[in-house]
């Protein structure tokens, strides 16, 4: 982003629905985290997670022109790597569904520390077991809320949910973790 | 609002999703029902869980993945890509013309001898010696200053005038060898070589002028043409060498230049004894004394003219030193001084010859 050019704001909008190559390689590289973050919790693999994530950012570069500003860019990528993490895992064409693919997550994180995930990894890994073991309509809610930080109204609209819908699912989703959890609750 | 419908609204409530009515109707209950806080304060601890999963980071280039996806080079530039890039990293390419040049210099360094040869520092200086070990050619030592009376005949090698001294000399023992070999210690090392070569330093062109401490040292040295026994008709033939401009000049000559007619043994034996010698004729006496030191076996080694005496300095063996002075004595009054030393294979003796 150029100085006072906000990631929404319409200057940046512009240069990237005019094709400015600069501005797109600006948009990966601020949100390629959080898109292969989403990926990864909900497919569980690394691979997969950057598989996927590259796709989605490859549809937006296509779709870029038909994107109207509604929703913040942030929220149309969320929704679009969402719905390409649910497509996958419905469709079943995957190359691998593994077991323990918690493992997986941990080591797909470069800032793993030996020491301390000794110290947190029995936590660490009852989280992430427990986030894989939810249905995949929960967990991409729960992800989206207490992982990335989205409003009940983004979750909503990036998943083309209800307001209720979203609700219910974030708070069955709560209650499932509660319960595998427990353990590490005081 | 019962529990069943107040727990469904936790969630919200926690996320501050609630309107006021829904909210108010929540707090309302939760205010007495100790379960359903009990049920949110569970809730409340597993989001708190949730907020501690590290977040994800994507894969180191991730972001040149996605735009080369999205922005595909055209096939040109990867064969020129492939061409010249085949490496799996990029190599700048000054630092590889660099490179290339350096090897390229140090190759052609190390196969061709000529620019080897005239890369090393020392390629202009004239051609060394074949070999370190062989020592430089010596000098031509510059011909010694002709006299200014007759030319003075070539003299023989130092070894064969050691020769002849040898014969000259009598041997105090059996032994004509042992005789000088026993002479004083300092000579007793020196070989036939180390002989010559001092003969050739000897021979070298002197030094312009001697300082006059030295003078008396080296005037007791042999001339030239004493080194070998002098017969009566050999004088005869060179009467020059009574002249006594001539022996002035050959005294000048041996102050300028030591003798190589002296040998290391001649020189080391100390002048142990000396002799004053009164005669009516001196020059008659200089011929009996020339005749008594060939009859003898002496050698004379040095003659000089000293305020109106003639000083012969003679080295004879020991054992003819008894003879050799009384017959000394015949020819005026003599007055000796100083003994020979007893363990002395040689007796050097300085007579002087006055008037």
């Amino acid at each position: 982003m150029r100085e006072g050019e906000s990631a929404d704001g319409p200057q940046f909008l512009e240069r990237l629905r005019a094709g400015d190559v600069r501005a797109f390689e600006e948009l990966v590289a601020s949100h390629q985290h959080r898109v292969f973050g989403v990926a990864l919790r909900m497919l569980g693999s690394a691979a997969e997670a950057e598989e996927v994530a590259q796709e989605a950012f490859l549809r937006a570069h296509r779709s870029l022109a038909e994107f109207r500003g509604d929703s913040k860019l942030s929220t149309w990528l969320y929704a679009i790597v969402s719905r390409l993490c649910l497509n996958r895992l419905a469709s079943g064409d995957r190359k691998a569904v593994r077991h323990g693919e918690d493992i997986l997550l941990r080591v797909a994180d470069p800032r793993e520390d030996p020491e301390r995930d000794a110290e947190r990894g029995e936590l660490e890994a009852a989280l992430h077991r427990a986030i894989a073991e939810l249905s995949e309509e929960r967990r991409v809610v729960v992800i989206l809320r207490d992982l990335e930080g989205l409003s009940y109204e983004e979750i909503a609209a990036a998943l083309g949910l209800e307001l209720g819908t979203v609700r219910s699912r974030l708070h069955r989703a709560r209650l499932d973790l509660k319960e595998k959890l427990e353990r590490f609750l005081p | 609002m019962s529990c069943q419908e107040t727990r469904e609204l936790l969630s919200a409530w926690l996320d501050e999703a609630l309107d006021v009515r829904e909210r108010a109707a929540v707090d309302a209950h939760l205010a007495e029902c100790a379960d359903c806080r009990r049920e949110l304060e569970g809730l409340r601890s597993t989001v708190s869980l949730l907020s501690r999963v590290e977040p994800a980071r994507a894969p180191v280039g991730f972001v040149d993945r996605v735009m080369a996806k999205a922005h595909p080079t055209p096939w040109y530039v990867r064969l020129g890509r492939v061409i010249f890039f085949p490496l799996s990293f990029k190599l700048p390419i000054e630092a590889g013309a660099m490179i290339v040049i350096a090897v390229l210099g140090v190759y052609l360094l190390q196969s061709t001898p000529e620019l080897k040869d005239a890369a090393r520092p020392d390629a202009l200086a004239p051609a060394a010696p074949t070999s370190r070990s062989e020592p430089p050619p010596p000098p031509v030592p510059p011909a010694p200053p002709a006299p200014a009376s007759a030319p003075t005949p070539a003299q023989p090698p130092a070894v064969e005038r050691d020769a002849e001294l040898r014969k000259a000399l009598p041997p105090a023992s059996g032994d004509k060898r042992e005789s000088f070999n026993v002479a004083p210690p300092a000579g007793q090392a020196q070989s036939v070589p180390e002989k010559r070569r001092e003969a050739e330093q000897e021979a070298a062109p002197p030094p312009a002028a001697a300082p006059p401490g030295q003078e008396r040292a080296k005037a007791v040295g042999p001339l030239p043409r004493t080194a070998a026994p002098v017969s009566p008709e050999s004088r005869e033939a060179s009467p020059s060498k009574t002249d006594p401009a001539r022996v002035d000049s050959d005294r000048k000559g041996a102050l300028a230049a030591p003798s190589p007619m002296m040998s290391a043994k001649q020189q080391a034996v100390p002048p142990s004894v000396t002799g004053a010698l009164t005669v009516k004729d001196r020059q008659e006496a200089e011929r009996a004394l020339d005749d008594l030191i060939a009859r003898t076996g002496a050698q004379e080694i040095g003659r000089r003219q000293d305020a109106g005496a003639t000083v012969v300095d003679v080295v004879l063996p020991q054992a003819a030193y008894a003879g050799f002075t009384k017959d000394l004595a015949g020819l005026g009054s003599l007055r000796i001084d100083g003994l020979p030393a007893e363990t002395a294979q040689l007796v050097r003796l300085s007579i002087r010859i006055s008037e």
